[in-house]
């Protein structure tokens, strides 16, 4: 599932494990969360929309329409 | 409010049986048929095995054992061949056929069962080494991981 | 903007993925470094029995090609953990406490094959990992204790403290690919042994050949 996460992470000037360590979850799984290759539980997205003050829609982006949401 | 609407709220399938959709029936039909293949492979070893243990035998009833005898190698190639293809298969129809709830439920079954074979197996193996035990009975691990499995997965599914 | 931002952007940790390539080679050369000892082993007991001179000429040119190929090994574990070290790339807290126990894990599973090994002999009384000889019974009994209730326990708490779900749902996959492996090739193989085709189905290789295929799956799915 494509998403902002490299983005708003190089916003914060984070690195992967920075992020790594606000989620309490390894640099792998950012790495993979952020390159589409692992898709995030709901509790985990929902920490990340908390992280970034933002809602899961504005992170993530499941192409099913279109990518309206870009 | 919400939990007035929620508990007010009655499924209306809840209620009543519904037919099975195409894909419940490529599920049930895969367990099924992987549950077929398995007894249909055990139907045709058994008289093999008897047969072979009156041949091993000293010609008053001989020995049985349908885990030890010796089978024809034609034959051995030729159920490996069907025990591979159809446990494939299987598989495949059944992977078709779940959602990403049952998924998620059978690998849990799936480290369970694997956890419950690879812990077994060299604490058994080392027992073994100071003679207190039989040595490692492959269908012995095989039933432990296939028991450990369906539990864990039955339970989850079924579950309320 | 969005996409501006992501062109231009130049990450540290981006092209870090070269550390799975470093690690899988720390891996295969302390492997290697295992294998080669036993073979060293091997060599001078099978010197021995045959009546030779392990410190002949010829034995000598053999060990130092043995112990070639071990400084070899060490040396491309020292360069790996070196470019890892180099590369900066930090680890979040959750990745160092599974450093340290899958680190420890490996500690014991060789402090176990130590055991093992000078437990056990080979028909000709070298140390033999995989000998299936007798061992005194307070030893089978501590190694089962080991092996039977310890590592359950930290497998318990590597799953609920330590790893991640990224990391969770790899060696899920992992695992129940080896499941399936052992149903098709246990039966397979105890089949082809009735047909007079193979030795009898052991279970420690199936245990190392499943062991195997949860950790290259765990591994590629955790770091691809």
């Amino acid at each position: 599932m494509k998403n902002r996460l490299k983005v708003l992470r190089a916003m914060r000037n984070w690195s992967q494990a920075e992020l790594g360590d606000h989620l309490d979850v390894s640099r792998q799984a950012v790495n993979a969360i952020e390159t589409g290759k692992y898709d995030p539980s709901l509790p985990l997205a929902f920490k990340m929309a908390r992280l970034f003050g933002l809602r899961i829609e504005e992170i993530f982006d499941d192409e099913s329409d279109g990518g309206q949401h870009g | 409010m919400t939990n007035l609407t929620e508990a007010n709220m009655a499924d209306p399938q809840d209620s009543r049986r519904r037919p099975l959709t195409p894909r419940a029936k490529r599920y049930w039909g895969s367990l099924i048929g992987a549950g077929l293949l398995g007894a249909a492979i055990s139907l045709l070893l058994l008289p093999l095995s008897i047969e072979a243990g009156h041949n091993i035998g000293t010609g008053d009833g001989g020995f049985f054992d349908p885990f030890e005898n010796p089978i024809n190698p034609t034959l051995a190639v030729l159920v490996s061949a069907l025990w591979m293809a159809g446990l494939l298969m299987m598989c495949l129809i059944f992977y078709r056929s779940i959602d990403e709830f049952e998924e998620r439920d059978y690998l849990w079954a799936g480290t369970v069962g694997w956890y419950a074979m690879m812990l077994t197996i060299p604490a058994w193996h080392v027992l073994w080494m100071g003679r207190l035990v039989p040595p490692v009975g492959i269908w012995w691990i095989f039933a432990i991981g296939l028991l450990s499995n369906n539990a864990v997965w039955m339970w989850r599914k079924f579950r309320k | 903007m969005l996409n501006l931002m992501e062109a231009q952007m130049t990450d540290r940790d981006d092209a870090d993925n070269s550390n799975a390539r470093a690690t899988i080679w720390i891996m295969l050369a302390a492997l290697g470094i295992v294998m080669t000892g036993g073979a060293i082993a091997g060599y001078w007991s099978e010197m021995r029995s045959d009546g030779g001179d392990p410190l002949s000429p010829p034995g000598i040119i053999a060990l130092a090609l043995f112990i070639a190929i071990i400084g070899g090994l060490a040396y491309s574990i020292w360069r790996n953990a070196h470019k890892i070290k180099a590369s900066g790339d930090p680890l979040s807290r959750r990745e160092k406490l599974n450093n340290r126990i899958l680190v420890g894990s490996g500690s014991l599973g060789a402090i176990i094959a130590v055991i093992l090994s000078l437990s056990g002999r080979a028909g000709d009384g070298r140390p033999d990992v995989f000998s299936n000889a007798p061992i005194s019974e307070p030893v089978a009994l501590l190694l089962a204790f080991t092996v039977g209730v310890l590592l359950p326990l930290v497998s318990w708490y590597w799953h609920k403290k330590v790893i991640d779900e990224q990391e969770e749902a790899a060696y899920r996959t992992g695992t129940l690919f080896a499941m399936y492996a052992f149903w098709i090739i246990a039966p397979v193989w105890w089949l082809l042994w009735r047909g007079g085709m193979l030795p009898a189905p052991d279970g420690v290789a199936l245990y190392l050949m499943t062991t195997f295929i949860v950790v290259i799956i765990w591994f590629w799915k955790k770091y691809r």
